[in-house]
């Protein structure tokens, strides 16, 4: 995973109950409803990162999830600003039982930046309390800047067990190269399906279920990386598939001329195994043609000499020769 | 016509050769024209809506009841041979169709208050276990009074623990109501019986099917949703938005879990195995094995899904998200307790004790 996306990857997997790393704030009620939300303030607009709503004691938590080091000061002011009425309709939360709503700032940055950025909020005249992280841990680098319900959830060290949950696994600024395998995966899926062609804007969301979170200029980034993931995954496989630009009536798009599917059920298995299996796929531990499991040919003995006894039980007869029964 | 009522004689329970359903997976919004394509030969309505007579050429005919919308039991009394391979044609030639996938658990409790008459066990590790395994091809085949208990016998030994998976049980049921009932069940989902009273089978299916549609819904309501906020509701808001500006998305589910009671010992292997293509996982993938996990952009085959999975030396996580059928994982978790962990669990409690139904202790 990149460095940058640890942040929010890291706050979303302690909010997921998912049974393998720990997950301190979603044992102390709070659960994820929204991200890349968009909020009015009195210092204007701002966009947060990841909402976590704790329905028990009414606790929003906004999180800015920090890839860098640096604290822009207007965003992080907006950020303390934000009324918890206006971000309960900002993001269609839903609210089961009545109770006094309260929000409250959480800035997540990696381990090594947490010096700079908890400086960059003090220099702004601010109180917020920030979430040190890395593939290891996670730690609140000052918990008396928390609330207590906030540092009582996160006291101490969280340690991750397991590496932390991909469920941003990238974004519009990742590298292309990171859109290879889910772009190759899903053209495989499409063969699977027997679809004839996808568009370059219906494969980008397929492959990146997180799409809707992003706005327009971000959502044509990941077009364009998906599209240039698609092209090269089209260079690879010349045989089975073909990119085809868009035209004035057309969008860009990518033909399935050849699928597996197509083949006998016999011949599929080896199909798909030969799709993008110019680099990757180890050859299996050879095995001698034409040798058999010794215990099958255990078996057939077995049955020939009881359907012999058997044979001779019945009729009396005793010149059945076993060697001559199938 | 026939209705529903006719079942009982048309598939009878005490002719010589027993009664068949075979349960299927179905995702259609149009049941008979799914069957009309299934069987372009004919299909043949009944006075039930949710019943069809889908008859085989030469060798006997389906009942197919699709009263269970998503769950199809196909009743026959055509021999096993043709009316699976009749119906393998079909479901694997298919993204919409699928088996049910039977987690050992569910077998090995498939009727509690029954006599488990003969059970079958049937481990196979193939390439994904190590030449040093103490158990990489286990078979048992019991019979008798409570025949499930030797099983738990070795199940109890720590070294093979991990090889005791359920591939098929027999159960005995006389009820003072609905009569007696001899019924084997196999992971894939097909039910043989002889008994006396079609309903009665009928019934026995459906309990099973109920809770692996529980299974199913669960491992569903994990899936990860991120459903986008309208320009419309931010306009509603207040904010001006700019064509550039975010919209936000509400988002839900959680990754699925799974710890196996083993270590994988060959992880590179191991992926080229379980990503191979081959039946019965088809999955396909290129996984990219760091030390000690892997990261793989999988397809299943079977529906033509794509979906997210790491894997570690002794755990697993699944990506499923939103749209995505549930069957994809419950047929992964059940294909690994047959060929690399039958004690594997789900992390999540609440997903563990749908699948193990046994009430998990955290």
């Amino acid at each position: 995973m990149e460095a940058r996306l640890v942040p929010i990857n890291a706050v979303l997997d302690l909010a997921l109950a998912d049974g393998l790393n720990p997950a301190p704030l979603a044992a102390a009620g709070w659960r994820v409803a929204c991200l890349e939300v968009p909020v009015l303030t009195e210092l204007g607009t701002v966009v947060c990162d990841v909402v976590l709503f704790n329905a028990d004691i009414g606790h929003l938590l906004i999180v800015e999830a920090k890839s860098g080091a640096n604290i822009e000061e207007a965003q992080a002011r907006r950020l303390t600003a934000i009324d918890p009425q206006a971000l309960i309709i900002a993001g269609g939360i839903t609210i089961p039982q009545a109770v006094e709503l309260r929000s409250e700032a959480l800035f997540a940055c990696l381990t090594r930046h947490v010096t700079r950025i908890t400086k960059g909020i003090s220099a702004a005249g601010l109180t917020a309390p920030v979430l040190a992280v890395d593939t290891n841990r996670a730690q609140l680098a000052d918990p008396a800047l928390a609330s207590t319900d906030l540092a009582r959830a996160l006291s101490g060290t969280t340690a991750w067990t397991h590496p932390i949950a991909r469920i941003i696994p990238f974004d519009h600024e990742s590298p292309e190269h990171l859109f290879d395998r889910p772009v190759r995966a899903e053209l495989v899926a499409q063969m699977a399906r027997y679809r004839p062609s996808v568009t370059m804007r219906a494969l980008t969301e397929q492959v990146i279920s997180h799409f809707p979170l992003y706005g327009r200029r971000a959502q044509g980034q990941l077009v364009r990386k998906v599209t240039e993931a698609a092209r090269q995954a089209v260079q690879e496989e010349p045989e089975r598939l073909r990119f085809e630009p868009g035209t004035g009536t057309t969008e860009p798009r990518v033909v399935v001329l050849r699928s597996p599917e197509e083949f006998d059920r016999r011949g599929r298995t080896q199909g798909y195994q030969a799709v993008f299996s110019g680099r990757n796929r180890r050859r299996p531990a050879p095995e001698v043609p034409g040798q058999m499991d010794l215990f099958t040919e255990l078996d057939q003995a077995e049955r020939v000499t009881t359907d012999d006894t058997n044979q001779n039980d019945s009729d009396g007869s005793d010149d059945v020769q076993g060697g001559e029964r199938q | 016509m026939i209705g529903r009522s006719d079942l009982a004689s048309l598939i009878p329970l005490d002719g010589p050769v027993p009664a068949k359903t075979f349960v299927v997976e179905v995702h259609t919004d149009d049941q008979a024209a799914y069957l009309a394509e299934l069987a372009p030969s004919g299909v043949e309505p009944t006075g039930d809506a949710y019943l069809w007579r889908l008859p085989v050429a030469g060798a006997g005919e389906f009942l197919v009841d699709g009263l269970d919308q998503r769950f199809w039991s196909f009743h026959t009394i055509m021999p096993s041979a043709p009316a699976a391979a009749w119906l393998r044609d079909r479901v694997e030639s298919r993204r919409d169709t699928d088996w049910m996938w039977l987690p050992s658990a569910h077998l090995r409790h498939v009727a509690p208050a029954a006599l488990s008459h003969r059970v079958r066990t049937e481990f196979d590790s193939g390439r994904l276990a190590s030449a040093d395994d103490a158990a990489q091809d286990l078979r048992v085949q019991l019979t008798g009074s409570h025949a499930d208990r030797l099983l738990d016998q070795i199940a109890a030994m720590p070294q093979y623990r991990h090889a005791v998976s359920f591939h098929s049980i027999e159960v005995i049921m006389d009820d003072p109501d609905l009569g007696p009932l001899r019924e084997a069940v196999k992971r894939s989902g097909l039910f043989v019986a002889y008994g006396e009273d079609f309903v009665h089978h009928a019934q026995f299916v459906r309990t099973v099917v109920g809770r692996y549609a529980n299974l199913i819904n669960a491992i569903e309501a994990l899936a990860l949703d991120f459903s986008p906020q309208s320009n419309e509701e931010a306009g509603a808001l207040g904010l001006a938005l700019e064509v550039d500006d975010f919209v936000g998305a509400s988002f839900s589910g959680t990754p699925i879990g799974i710890r196996f009671s083993r270590q994988i010992i060959d992880l590179p292997g191991f992926c080229d195995e379980l990503f191979s293509a081959r039946a019965p996982l088809r999955l396909w993938g290129q996984p990219e094995v760091t030390e000690g996990s892997a990261v793989v952009d999988a397809v299943d085959l079977h529906m033509g899904q794509r979906l997210g999975m790491e894997i570690g030396r002794d755990w697993m996580r699944i990506y499923l998200t939103a749209g995505s059928c549930g069957n994809t994982v419950a047929r992964l978790v059940s294909n690994l307790q047959a060929r690399f962990d039958s004690a594997l669990s789900l992390s999540q409690p609440g997903l563990q004790e749908v699948a193990s139904l046994e009430p998990v202790v955290t």
